[in-house]
């Protein structure tokens, strides 16, 4: 399925830079894609605050509305479990540096619907769905963030196709899950792994020495991203640098198809990220 | 002995050695076996494990051993041919309320069969008179006289009034069906169509049929529809530009996931020319297209095969069953004017004896998420003309009826098209001892009597499927609908969603057992 | 398909071709009078039969095995310097009382496969062979009958066997299998807290016991699976393995079995194989014997890597429950197998209707009432 892309700022001391209009140029020119549904998360460090935001989407009847609960840190656990409860609605995310959002439809709806083009941070990723084994509904969209640690967030483009046994595993280990799609195990098993033993290379190799089937995808926190393929190679990839003008500060972009790096003029240090090892750039 | 088709355990109480003897001398005669497919070290070695196994009780199948024995002596994986013995296809399981397919009193032959495809997409449509189409068959898998029997009875059919639709196969199509047309001759240079015809006089001379007239073959007067599987086994475009449809070949029932596969043995040098392959190698195609590796690859795969042809061809999408809905969700969204599904029974000309018997599901069971799928699908779209074709194990009239009513639009027929040429259905395809001459063998087929065969195989079809609509006062065959059938056993009302005779189905006959079982343990609840 | 099936669909499409219009009955009219008259439509298929995979087509693409390499590899222990590596999940496993001759090709047969990256073990009670690149893992019933093996397996007798296995533990540093009857699910989570690796089950003795009297391999699997899931149960897997003998004789099976739960397959064929080798020539040949073991071990090796590729999977062990369907309630009661097309197990379905009936009458019932009356209903199905 899909389409994926994602920019790391070069400079860390730039915060204000329009990643939001950067993905929302990569999306729409991969658009042809899918055309199921499209979401972005972008990360933004400025901000300090010890409030997060927990989001869902409630059920009525065939629509959906995002709801958002602001929460202080103490009060995270008991406002997921009462979440979990409510049977109409769907956790989709919760975050503190971080920006989620996601709908069905194309790209343009979402950034009418949403100012994207207006958010700023420091790195981001963008994705765009054509639905393979799950239904088309906004929980369903990529990204996929988790309940276990805040700001974490990634993009997918292919399958994985032991999705039910890493996902029985993770259960096991007291994880939850909230819908069914595949991806939602990249995100659970590379937060609990960051959680484990806090560091992000080793989540992402771990998750390629589990994970089967052809995919690649892009994975957010608030510190790092990372381009990820499977070890066949099977999904494409590909990283290009921006090195910048006056206007523009330099940045790193990723993307499932040439062009979305084309549009944003990120034409050099072209690569494709080896296959079955990650590719992870860490905020300066 | 070499069927594999008894699954039955050795009896180790009773006399088994005679009994085996007798089932075998009865499978001899019955199926026309004069020689062994396999080796002499292979069958004694099978011999000799069924010994010991005996000796020491250990319990095993007939089955096993012979497949144990091939690969201690060979060293490779065994293979099989047609279609995978299903322990419960659910057909008989399903009756068609009061159909008859014999019909004195009433004249039924206005009753409506014919079957389009297309139009979705494309701007041509391939029309049929008969909901049925000859299944995938390449030369290659079957021998050359086998198509030429089945080309001259659906021409003389054509010339009958009756089309019938014919898949290619993925193994490349034949001079005389892809050049059939003064249309498709009109831009042959001539000494293009020289090499056509020296091509046409060699295959023609190696099965001893130089006699046949090359005008009467080179014409193609019914529909063609040609594969396009992942071996990509063709010579030029004309291949594609020069049929009525392009089916993508995803997958097959017999070999989900696997790929094509066309033993060393079978492919002769005229085969490889055909294939554009080298010969007495195995032609093995890779188990997936190589750019088809999702939805998105499949749009734009659909999409490039349109613009080749100028949006004329229907294009077709097939899969073999397995995770239908999702894959049927796909198909629908890919710009695709039909979708081919292949039931776990589907035939093939070779494949690993464990694929072809484990993989996939059966043709009944996937109808359900297939209309499923279908229903959602158009929930958020306008009708446009989708049409649905079911492949495996549909060998008759009836079965052809049920699979319709079931929310089928068409079917693939291919076994029973070899039955009628004079299979024995022994199974040994994949090798060259096929007592009717059809596949490999040194047997000759006679090619008037098969084509004769097919001949009335399609036109009895037709007519019986036109009584069976024409006993329930259908217009049309497409009519029918689930409420036409009953079935008779708790599980095939499940898997198919039918009703019982009685007018129940599943859920009423559990609650009635839900029932019985909260008076027997007294525990009728108190209301609250 | 049975053959007096086929002689049917035979007939019937012969009477097509003939020029008679019209037949007297239909295919599966004579079919269901055949069936009819045999009664138990379901006496000579195994229940594995009415067992398949899903295949890979376009919601996952398959792998291919000509281009990608599956793994079969498979690791015994769980605790890292003590693990036994196996290439194909498979340890031989059986009482065929082999003469020296057929273990000595055994032997050459076994390493002939650890040098083409093909290591499969054995479980013998024998002494394990001195020059031997495989694993052995000897069956022992005390600590001093040890001698060098890779691994040792010990039967659970009784409580006792538990003080045994402690002393073992101690003494002993490579991976410890515990063979276990059919009361499997008591003692399973405490066998693994003592840290045993691997727990084998032989479904063949199990279901000759009382408890599973009734039952197939099937749901034996099945419940030893959950029993080793009960033990992770909130806990990181560290790998203790499921190891399932006795009703495997193909490779069909060793699929199926492999998707239920279990990660090492015991596998007896090869044994046959180097048993019958008294048979085949006139004098034993022990290099032929072994020659016949190696080729059939490989042959279904490419049997075992070609499957899961076709399924979408690049590791064997990633086959789980989820990729197999029944067409048959038995075999979805026993294993909780998914029945085909619609996605759910029988009790599964039982269970929506009977939370709809419930509602709908509006009467209350408990858990434990509900469970009785569902046991009631499938019974009923037997």
């Amino acid at each position: 399925m899909c389409g994926i892309c994602g920019i790391m700022m070069d400079d860390a001391d730039i915060r204000y830079s329009h990643v939001g209009s950067l993905l929302q140029d990569m999306m729409e020119s991969q658009q042809i894609r899918a055309q199921d549904g499209a979401g972005i998360a972008i990360f933004d460090n400025s901000n300090s605050s010890n409030s997060f935001r927990i989001k869902s989407f409630r059920a009525n009847g065939e629509k959906f509305t995002s709801d958002e609960i602001n929460s202080s840190t103490d009060k995270i656990n008991e406002n997921l479990i009462s979440l979990y409860d409510d049977a109409d609605c769907t956790f989709y995310s919760l975050e503190n540096k971080m920006m989620l959002i996601k709908d069905v439809g194309l790209a343009k709806d979402l950034d009418k619907k949403y100012n994207i083009r207006q958010i700023t941070g420091s790195h981001g990723i963008g994705h765009l769905r054509i639905a393979t084994s799950s239904r088309v509904t906004p929980y369903n969209t990529h990204p996929f963030s988790t309940t276990i640690l805040p700001d974490v967030a990634i993009v997918h483009n292919g399958e994985i196709t032991n999705y039910n046994m890493l996902r029985d595993m993770l259960e096991l280990e007291g994880y939850s899950f909230y819908t069914d799609s595949d991806s939602e195990v990249i995100a659970v098993f590379i937060a609990s792994q960051i959680l484990k033993h806090g560091d992000v290379e080793r989540a992402h190799r771990e998750f390629i020495s589990r994970a089967d089937g052809p995919f690649t995808y892009i994975a957010a926190t608030a510190d790092s991203l990372a381009i990820v393929r499977d070890k066949f190679g099977t999904r494409k990839g590909i990283i290009g640098y921006n090195p910048g003008t006056e206007k523009q500060p330099p940045f790193w972009a990723m993307a499932t198809d040439l062009s979305a790096l084309d549009v944003i003029g990120a034409t050099e240090k072209i690569e494709t990220p080896h296959p079955g090892k990650p590719k992870i750039f860490y905020r300066n | 002995m070499s069927f594999q088709a008894n699954t039955q355990y050795i009896n180790y109480g009773r006399n088994w050695l005679s009994l085996v003897i007798i089932t075998n001398e009865y499978i001899r005669h019955e199926f026309g076996i004069k020689r062994m497919p396999l080796s002499k070290d292979i069958m004694n070695f099978r011999w000799n494990m069924e010994k010991t196994a005996k000796e020491i009780g250990h319990a095993t199948s007939l089955k096993n051993l012979l497949l144990d024995a091939q690969k201690a002596v060979e060293g490779n994986v065994p293979y099989a041919s047609l279609g995978a013995h299903v322990p419960n296809d659910y057909f008989p399981d399903i009756r068609i309320k009061n159909a008859k397919l014999n019909s004195i009193q009433q004249d039924n032959s206005d009753i409506d069969t014919s079957l389009t495809i297309g139009g979705r997409y494309s701007k041509n449509i391939i029309k049929t008179d008969v909901p049925f189409s000859v299944g995938a068959m390449s030369y290659g898998s079957v021998k050359l006289p086998a198509k030429i029997a089945l080309h001259f009875a659906l021409n003389r059919l054509a010339e009958n009034g009756i089309r019938v639709l014919m898949n290619t196969g993925e193994g490349g199509a034949l001079p005389w069906e892809v050049y059939g047309s003064e249309k498709s001759r009109e831009h042959l240079s001539k000494s293009h169509w020289d090499s056509i015809l020296q091509y046409t006089d060699r295959l023609l001379k190696d099965s001893n049929l130089d006699g046949i007239d090359m005008d009467k073959l080179f014409q193609r007067k019914y529909p063609l529809v040609v594969q396009y599987a992942s071996g990509r086994f063709w010579k030029d475009p004309s291949y594609l530009l020069n049929a009525d449809g392009i089916e993508i070949k995803i997958g097959q029932g017999a070999k989900i996931g696997h790929g094509g596969l066309l033993p060393g043995s079978k492919v002769t040098e005229l085969v490889a020319e055909n294939r554009g392959i080298l010969p007495n190698k195995p032609a093995h195609s890779p188990s997936r297209h190589l750019d088809i590796l999702g939805p998105e690859d499949l749009v734009a795969k659909v999409l490039e095969l349109r613009e080749l042809t100028n949006w004329e061809m229907p294009i077709i999408v097939k899969v073999g069953a397995s995770r239908i809905y999702d894959d049927m969700e796909i198909i629908l969204k890919s710009y695709a004017d039909a979708a081919t599904v292949d039931g776990l029974a589907g035939g093939t000309g070779a494949a690993p004896f464990e694929v072809r018997e484990d993989i996939g599901i059966n043709t009944i069971a996937s109808l359900f998420p297939i209309r499923n799928a279908i229903a959602d699908y158009y929930k958020t779209h306008d009708n446009d003309g989708f049409k649905l074709l079911m492949n495996g194990g549909i060998w008759d009239s009836e079965r052809v009826a049920k699979v319709l009513a079931l929310g089928a639009d068409g079917v693939g027929i291919g076994t029973g098209f070899l039955l009628a040429m004079g299979c024995t259905l022994i199974q040994e395809c994949h090798t060259d001892i096929c007592p009717a001459g059809i596949t490999g063998s040194h047997e000759k087929l006679d090619v008037e009597n098969s084509a004769d065969g097919i001949f009335n195989y399609i036109k009895t079809t037709k007519t019986e499927l036109e009584n069976i609509a024409g006993s329930l006062g259908r217009k049309s065959i497409h009519d029918m609908n689930p409420d036409d059938l009953v079935v008779s056993d708790l599980l095939t009302s499940i898997i198919s969603k039918l009703k019982f005779l009685d007018g129940t189905d599943y859920v009423s006959k559990i609650k009635q057992r839900i029932e019985n079982a909260m008076a027997v343990l007294n525990l009728q609840g108190g209301n609250s | 398909m049975r053959l007096n099936e086929k002689a049917i669909i035979r007939k019937s499409i012969i009477e097509l071709c003939n020029a008679e219009p019209v037949r007297k009955e239909s295919m599966d009219d004579a079919i269901r009078a055949i069936r009819e008259k045999r009664g138990n439509k379901n006496r000579d298929e195994s229940l594995w039969d009415y067992v398949v995979a899903l295949g890979a087509q376009l919601s996952r693409p398959p792998f291919d095995p000509y281009r990608e390499k599956i793994k079969l590899r498979t690791e015994i222990g769980r605790k890292g310097d003590q693990k036994v590596t196996l290439k194909i999940p498979l340890l031989l496993y059986g009482e065929f009382d082999l003469s020296q001759s057929s273990k000595d090709s055994l032997n050459l047969a076994l390493n002939d496969l650890a040098d083409s990256n093909s290591t499969i073990g054995i479980i013998s009670k024998d002494e394990p062979c001195d020059e031997r690149k495989y694993p052995h893992f000897q069956i022992i019933s005390d600590i001093n009958q040890i001698s060098d093996p890779d691994g040792i397996v010990i039967e659970y007798v009784n409580a006792n066997t538990i003080e045994k296995i402690k002393k073992i533990r101690k003494e002993f540093w490579g991976p410890v299998i515990v063979e276990v009857d059919e009361n499997f699910s008591y003692y399973v989570p405490q066998l693994l807290e003592l840290g045993v690796d691997g727990i084998l089950i032989d479904t063949a003795k199990i279901t000759k016991s009382e408890k599973y009297a009734e039952k197939h391999a099937i749901s034996v699997i099945h419940d030893a699976r959950a029993s080793i899931n009960e033990f992770y149960q909130g806990k990181e897997n560290d790998g203790a393995c499921l190891i399932v003998a006795g009703d495997v004789d193909s490779t069909g099976k060793i699929i199926k079995v492999a998707g239920l739960g279990a990660d090492v397959i015991g596998y007896d064929t090869s044994l046959l194989i180097a048993k019958v080798g008294h048979y085949s020539e006139e004098f034993f040949d022990e290099e032929i014997t072994a020659k016949k073991i190696y080729n059939h071990m490989m042959a279904t090796k490419n049997e075992l890597t070609g499957i899961p590729a076709a399924l979408g999977y690049s590791n064997f062990h990633n086959l789980s429950p989820s990729d197999f369907r029944t067409s048959n309630i038995k075999a979805s009661l026993e294993g909780d197998i998914m029945l085909e097309g619609v996605d759910k197990t029988y009790t599964q379905i039982l269970e929506e209707i009977f939370d709809d009936h419930i509602s709908k009458k509006q009467i209350q019932i408990n858990e434990q009432q509900k469970q009785k009356i569902l046991e009631k209903v499938i019974l009923e199905e037997n």
